[in-house]
């Protein structure tokens, strides 16, 4: 007899084998592991890394003034907050734009590696990485959410306009990806692996 | 041999099934071989219906004041929470657009109804949708709801504006939203999902 319980209720269940069935509470697919998880995971974070090239490239706002228009990436952008002594400013927007999604990438792809490769990260160490990852998710959406602010409220035609860049698009997949990809891995496949080997 | 699968708990962390009646009186423990956070049931508290009432009110009337306001020339420039989003599909950034609608605008809205649909249900005979459509949709707009994330937008973007136009000011909206999020934050911390389900 083994255990298995359903991911979504959490109704624990003592089965035969752990073949798939229907939770009996929520009408669920059972499953003893997530399916694919690695996989689909693990292609939702190589999408987010080539996705996260234009986002870094390419202008993420177009500030217009007096006819004039000067487009800046987010890199550009931290720069010139520097450039006017904005410390605390410069530093939120490179923390959110630029390090989170760039832990987030980095730490995902090497819980995945460590799964075939043998590292030295013990599974605490990459449960502790992962929950940070899943915690500071959604924080990267800050430099989205300050471009479509200022978008909205800045707008004199040609006398002092903000518009959004093509970056914008591309980084808020970044984000979004990278959610989705942590929310569909299944921890507990660390620690199966291990077994495994 | 048989096991009492109501005194069991599986570790989503690691998969490690634990004895629940040890830590029954904890609220919160950890996973004795991976360390993650193990929440244990909890009662359903009204006070999470009328938190999740207030949020939508306050929703509304946030909706009608502007966040962040400043004077250029004589020029009034105010930002709204829908005007955000409606100049990304005016500047045809689609994508963007419909991201920012739905994580701060119909995720947390959704997410507050979902609990007043739960609690309808539960108590009433009314029934408009499945339990599990219920919880499931709890869960979904709790996880996708950035609200909290927009308000420090909402704070870097003063601090932004104020370099390049002093008369920036915090709108009553925005205080507006300050209290909401604290009535949202307690609808879903009062909250339990799997009551729905009422075992």
């Amino acid at each position: 007899m083994v255990l298995i319980s359903c991911k979504n209720c959490h109704k624990v269940y003592q089965r035969e084998d752990y073949s798939s069935f229907v939770c009996t509470r929520c009408n669920h697919k059972v499953r003893k592991r997530i399916k694919d998880s690695l996989q689909v995971s693990l292609a939702l974070v190589v999408s987010a890394i080539f996705l996260y090239i234009p986002a870094m490239v390419y202008p993420m706002m177009e500030v217009t003034r007096f006819g004039v228009s000067i487009e800046s990436n987010i890199i550009e952008g931290v720069i010139s907050f520097l450039e006017y002594e904005n410390y605390f400013i410069a530093f939120v927007i490179f923390t959110a734009s630029v390090v989170i999604p760039l832990i987030k990438l980095v730490g995902l792809l090497l819980i995945f590696v460590s799964l075939k490769i043998h590292t030295r990260m013990s599974n605490k160490t990459k449960i502790l990485v992962f929950k940070f990852i899943e915690a500071i998710g959604k924080w990267s959406m800050i430099d989205i959410y300050v471009v479509a602010i200022l978008a909205s409220v800045i707008q004199m035609d040609e006398l002092f306009n903000i518009k959004g860049g093509i970056a914008a698009t591309s980084f808020a997949l970044v984000v979004i990806f990278t959610m989705v990809a942590a929310h569909r891995f299944d921890t507990r496949i660390i620690w199966d692996e291990q077994r495994k080997s | 041999m048989s096991v009492d699968t109501n005194k069991v708990i599986e570790c989503y962390g690691c998969g490690l099934f634990i004895d629940k009646p040890s830590v029954e009186k904890k609220k919160l423990f950890k996973c004795p071989r991976c360390n993650s956070k193990i929440s244990l049931d909890k009662d359903h508290s009204f006070d999470s219906l009328y938190y999740a009432i207030s949020s939508l009110l306050l929703f509304a009337i946030l909706n009608i004041y502007p966040i962040v306001s400043l004077n250029v020339n004589d020029n009034i420039l105010k930002a709204t929470l829908i005007g955000t989003v409606s100049i990304l599909f005016e500047q045809n950034f689609f994508v963007v657009a419909l991201i920012v609608f739905f994580t701060i605008i119909l995720a947390p809205v959704l997410n507050s109804l979902a609990i007043i649909l739960s609690f309808i249900q539960m108590h009433t005979r009314f029934k408009l949708f499945t339990d599990t459509v219920l919880h499931d949709a709890f869960h979904f707009f709790k996880q996708w709801g950035f609200i909290e994330v927009f308000i420090i937008s909402i704070i870097v973007t003063y601090i932004k504006l104020i370099g390049m136009v002093s008369s920036t000011k915090f709108d009553i909206g925005f205080y507006v939203m300050l209290v909401y999020i604290f009535c949202f934050y307690m609808s879903n911390v009062k909250f339990e999902g799997k009551n729905v389900f009422g075992d």
